[in-house]
């Protein structure tokens, strides 16, 4: 849906590689979002989470968790991104460097919006969020992905989409460590 | 020291600062000198802001090793003082920007992850609002304050340092950025804007002390466990109740 109305939206306007990049990113970040944060949600909601507990380490279960929102997240967008390339007329000139990036920042999602949702789950409040917590964390991460998309579009040097990969990836290292840290505080709790 | 004499030497150091501030010649460099001297209150405020998130995310650490409240308080005081210190960097920024850059916002990646650090507190400070259970608010929240310290780093050293910028990089460690009178100023006033947080976050922790034993001691007393304050509360420098004098046994135990 968002990448059909964004191509409505764009139809007869020649859109910039920058902002492609952009666009591309919107969708990707919606469809992590909303998609990914029904996770541990779901698990308190249905009243699992007590049996995962019982069943599994708490670091095991973080672990499982975004093992499964990565693969669901990657899965998703091997539909959305070649629509998005369709709808949206993006053309890319270094293919080695869009796919690192959007394998990077999806990984980088996956691991944010999971250990977010973990939160969420064991707070009072649900839903919405998920997405006041996950969203501003993700900002760092979205800008070195939009800069690396845009190197793969062309529109950048491609040392700065190799420099934005290398701060995904410590960005997301960095995410990952303090979630596995306070996982087992968090999951207890 | 007691705190109002303090808050009134603090006080003075900051009306000397000022003083000072404007008796620094004006610098070389910007497209107008005169309005340059705002450094030596925007550049502490940011760094001050991060000092003050790190103090913030040490004691939240604290909450999820040892579950004590009192660090909870500690904890919360801190990320308040980091909030107030990121709006003030903020706003002094703005008003910088304006006066440099002819306007008060140009999207500059400094500009941008400053307000993305505002949001990222603003989300703590609203997770911590959507938690009734006292216990469950303390454990969560220091997580997030934890895990939102893993951003600080790429937020502010970073991202600045991989896209293009009109702000200057590396100026307090290079040679060649401030000149000796601007760089006594400007540490002089980073010592001040702490030295004020600090003040303020001690009488925020004293308040949050207070709130939090009147809280835990009406609490005790209506189910009639006041005992059990003992092992809650946890402080070092804090008055505990005494089961055998009753609720306010201001001489009572302490607990280590």
């Amino acid at each position: 849906m968002t990448v059909v109305a964004m191509g409505l939206a764009t139809a007869n306007s020649a859109l910039t590689p920058e902002g492609q990049a952009g666009l591309l990113w919107v969708a990707l970040v919606f469809a992590g979002v909303t998609g990914l944060a029904r996770g541990f949600v779901l698990e308190e909601e249905q009243g699992t989470a007590d049996l995962l507990r019982l069943a599994a380490r708490p670091s095991a279960a973080l672990a499982g968790k975004m093992l499964f929102h990565g693969a669901l997240l990657l899965a998703s967008e091997v539909i959305l991104i070649p629509l998005s390339l369709l709808f949206l007329g993006i053309h890319v000139e270094d293919w080695l460097i869009f796919c690192v990036g959007i394998i990077n920042g999806s990984i980088g999602l996956a691991v944010c919006v999971t250990i977010s949702g973990a939160l969420v789950a064991r707070a009072g409040s649900r839903g919405s969020l998920v997405g006041v917590l996950s969203l501003p964390v993700l900002v760092p991460m979205i800008a070195m992905a939009v800069s690396t998309t845009k190197a793969g579009l062309g529109a950048a040097a491609a040392t700065i989409g190799w420099q934005g990969n290398v701060g995904m990836l410590g960005w997301t290292i960095a995410i990952g460590a303090a979630g596995f840290w306070l996982f087992d505080a968090i999951w207890k709790e | 020291m007691k705190t109002p004499w303090a808050l009134l030497l603090i006080w003075l150091f900051m009306a000397v600062i000022i003083v000072a501030a404007y008796q620094a010649p004006p610098a070389e460099g910007f497209s107008k000198p005169e309005a340059a001297r705002i450094i030596f209150f925007h550049v502490p405020a940011a760094i001050s802001c991060i000092v003050f998130f790190g103090i913030g995310a040490w004691y939240a650490i604290r909450v999820l090793r040892l579950k004590l409240p009192l660090d909870d308080i500690k904890s919360v005081a801190a990320l308040e003082m980091g909030t107030l210190m990121c709006v003030l960097a903020t706003v002094t920024g703005s008003i910088f920007a304006y006066m440099q850059w002819n306007t008060p916002w140009n999207w500059d990646p400094r500009q941008t992850t400053i307000v993305a650090q505002l949001l990222i507190y603003a989300a703590y400070f609203a997770l911590r609002g959507s938690i009734p259970d006292d216990r469950r608010r303390m454990v969560l929240s220091a997580g997030y304050a934890v895990f939102a310290m893993a951003t600080v780093p790429f937020l502010m050293i970073v991202i600045p340092r991989v896209f293009a910028t009109l702000h200057p990089n590396n100026t307090l460690i290079s040679s060649a950025g401030l000149d000796p009178t601007y760089k006594k100023i400007f540490w002089s006033a980073f010592v001040g804007y702490m030295a004020i947080g600090l003040a303020i976050m001690r009488v925020r922790i004293q308040a949050g002390h207070l709130l939090y034993r009147l809280e835990t001691e009406r609490g005790l007393e209506d189910s009639g466990h006041i005992a059990a304050t003992h092992r809650i509360y946890g402080a070092d420098d804090l008055p505990l109740v005494d089961p055998a004098a009753g609720v306010a046994g201001s001489e009572g135990h302490r607990t280590g």
